[in-house]
């Protein structure tokens, strides 16, 4: 029921004294060059019939080449191999806990959860979380795109269409654009300001502490559908329980009452884009003198339409959500229509990307 | 500007206060939905310590060799949902005594600690729960000779009386669930009516003995 409400009131504050304010951010928002779109500059209609031609239009039907197949197929590969592992007796874990005897990569959160409610500081929680940490700060939420089974199952119950959040209706908007949208003006800028993920990441940890145990872990989603898996497989093996069915019911209600999950309620995700501000390596940056919009003044903006998070690499200092939310999910690499978008181990120079965003909004402006 | 802002900030207050109020309501409704005291895998004993550590993980499912671990179910209370417990129908527990030199394989791999043992105890040091023999569904208690749980327990904590039935000596018993694999009871083709679960199981300390 509250999860509703951190994305209704965008209208709340829609006052006449901030409307320009307000209309100016969901025109950035917008696709300004959809390929059915009105007609627009000189420069766009120039260079886009050309590329139209030779590029596909529907910047949210592009699929991308095989490193973005195997991005879509890697969770369901670590659900099958967990799956395969368990049936074969070869105790590799899964995403909570991964690992071999007693070496075990932890979830962050169940790590961080466990000590406050224990109390306790156990060493090799410690240690998980460690490099748990160093792996964020490495690869940024890399995780949630290329890993997390949320995603997965999201798409298998049809509440997610590609890389968008929100299931048919981001599929039936795709003309307004950037797949979250409709969740961008929940906070002034995602990642940035405080949104109702860091709420829940705040009230698990400290729900965690007041109750003596982790708490996010019991409705954890991911926990969830492996517990799904397991217990089919023991299902199979001749051992029944109303667990299975309530497990994935669990699961279930979870991602349907909380539409946006990952944008709406998971800590895991505002753990990591807190931890996020500290990277500096795979952030996308766009090369100003291949982007058509820098080079030719063209409208296009289709990088930021195919961000699932919702960042403007354009203009970071207006972008909807900021580029600590990244997920490395490389939508906008693909998307762009002039190969303009790498993503570097480190920045290189000359790139917009995380270190010039400032200057980028100020040369916008001018 | 200043209206946004407030909007702004109310708006957070309460999606703030609604998150937080959520998550603080999941931890209560967890602690004051019953949950039963179920079975724990050997160094899951101090019932409040593994809650407070499991991140519910199945490592240690995954981990024992002889699948006597298993997710504890709704039925065993909300709290309780996919932490382990032991379930003696697939495999009983000695401290992987044969696998593993008595080094339990659930408590090397768990992650947390959750499940831990201190050094040097091992089998004869824990207490995993103690039997409870049900006379009524016992097939020895029906002269069929049947002594599969004597014949299983490797801790002689089971006796046979004079007319071949089974006693229990709770002392000596350390719960590790083989007399419980064993029986034959509410198994195919020996079902006695209102039989609820096998003749000897394995119960919490307080509820066991023989009735």
């Amino acid at each position: 029921m509250e999860k509703k409400k951190s994305c209704k009131p965008q209208v709340v504050g829609n006052t006449a004294s901030q409307a320009p304010a307000k209309k100016a951010k969901r025109a950035s928002c917008k696709p300004q060059a959809t390929p059915t779109g009105e007609p627009a500059s000189d420069g766009e209609s120039l260079v886009s019939k050309e590329k139209r031609a030779s590029y596909k239009p529907q910047p949210g039907e592009k699929r991308g080449g095989g490193l973005t197949k195997f991005r879509r197929a890697l969770p369901a590969l670590v659900l099958l191999v967990c799956a395969v592992a368990f049936v074969a007796m070869v105790p590799l874990g899964n995403i909570s806990a991964f690992g071999w005897e007693s070496i075990s990569a932890i979830c962050p959160m169940g790590a961080l959860s466990s000590l406050l409610a224990s109390k306790t500081l156990v060493p090799r929680v410690l240690v998980s979380l460690v490099i748990a940490l160093a792996l964020i700060l490495l690869f940024g939420r890399a995780f949630c795109s290329w890993i997390c089974s949320v995603p997965f199952v999201e798409r298998i119950l049809g509440l997610r269409d590609g890389d968008c959040e929100g299931g048919r209706n981001a599929a039936a908007g795709k003309e307004k654009g950037s797949c979250s949208q409709g969740c961008s003006g929940c906070a002034k800028t995602r990642g940035k300001a405080v949104d109702s993920r860091h709420f829940v990441l705040g009230g698990t940890l400290l729900s965690a502490a007041v109750f003596g145990f982790p708490v996010f872990c019991l409705i954890c989603p991911i926990g969830l559908t492996f517990a799904t898996i397991f217990l089919v497989l023991r299902f199979f093996g001749g051992s029944v329980s109303w667990a299975l069915l309530v497990v994935p019911a669990l699961l279930i209600a979870e991602l349907f009452l909380a539409r946006k999950w990952c944008h709406r309620i998971c800590p895991l995700g505002a753990l990591m884009s807190l931890v996020s501000k500290g990277n500096r390596t795979f952030v996308p940056a766009i090369d100003k003198d291949k982007c058509l919009e820098q080079t030719r003044g063209a409208h296009c903006g289709r990088c930021h339409a195919a961000c699932p998070e919702g960042i403007d690499l354009r203009n970071l200092a207006e972008s909807p959500a900021a580029i600590n939310e990244c997920v490395k999910c490389r939508a906008c690499v693909e998307a762009c229509p002039a190969h303009a978008i790498s993503i570097p181990f480190l920045p290189k120079a000359g790139m917009s990307g995380k270190q010039s965003c400032e200057c980028e909004g100020v040369r916008e402006d001018d | 500007m200043d209206e946004e802002k407030k909007g702004v900030t109310r708006r957070n207050a309460v999606v703030g206060l609604a998150c937080v109020a959520g998550s603080l309501g999941l931890g209560a409704l967890a602690t004051c939905l019953p949950a039963d005291d179920v079975l724990r895998p050997p160094g899951g004993q101090d019932d409040a310590r593994l809650l407070s550590l499991c991140v519910r993980c199945q490592r240690c499912f995954e981990a024992c060799p002889r699948k006597a671990i298993s997710p504890a179910s709704i039925e065993d209370g909300f709290l309780n949902l996919r932490t382990p417990r032991m379930d003696f129908h697939s495999g009983w527990c000695d401290f992987c005594e044969e696998e593993n030199d008595g080094h339990p394989r659930c408590v090397l791999t768990c992650p947390t600690g959750a499940l831990r043992l201190d050094e040097g105890t091992g089998r004869r040091d824990v207490v995993i729960g103690k039997p409870l023999l049900t006379h009524d569904w016992c097939l020895a208690y029906r002269m069929t000779r049947c002594r599969d749980c004597y014949d299983a327990c490797e801790l002689d904590a089971i006796t046979l009386d004079d007319a071949k039935r089974p006693h229990l000596d709770l002392e000596k018993c350390n719960g590790c669930g083989a007399c419980e694999y064993a029986c034959p009871s509410m198994r195919a083709g020996s079902m006695v009516s209102g039989t609820a679960h096998r003749a000897i199981i394995i119960v919490n300390v307080d509820e066991a003995g023989e009735v």
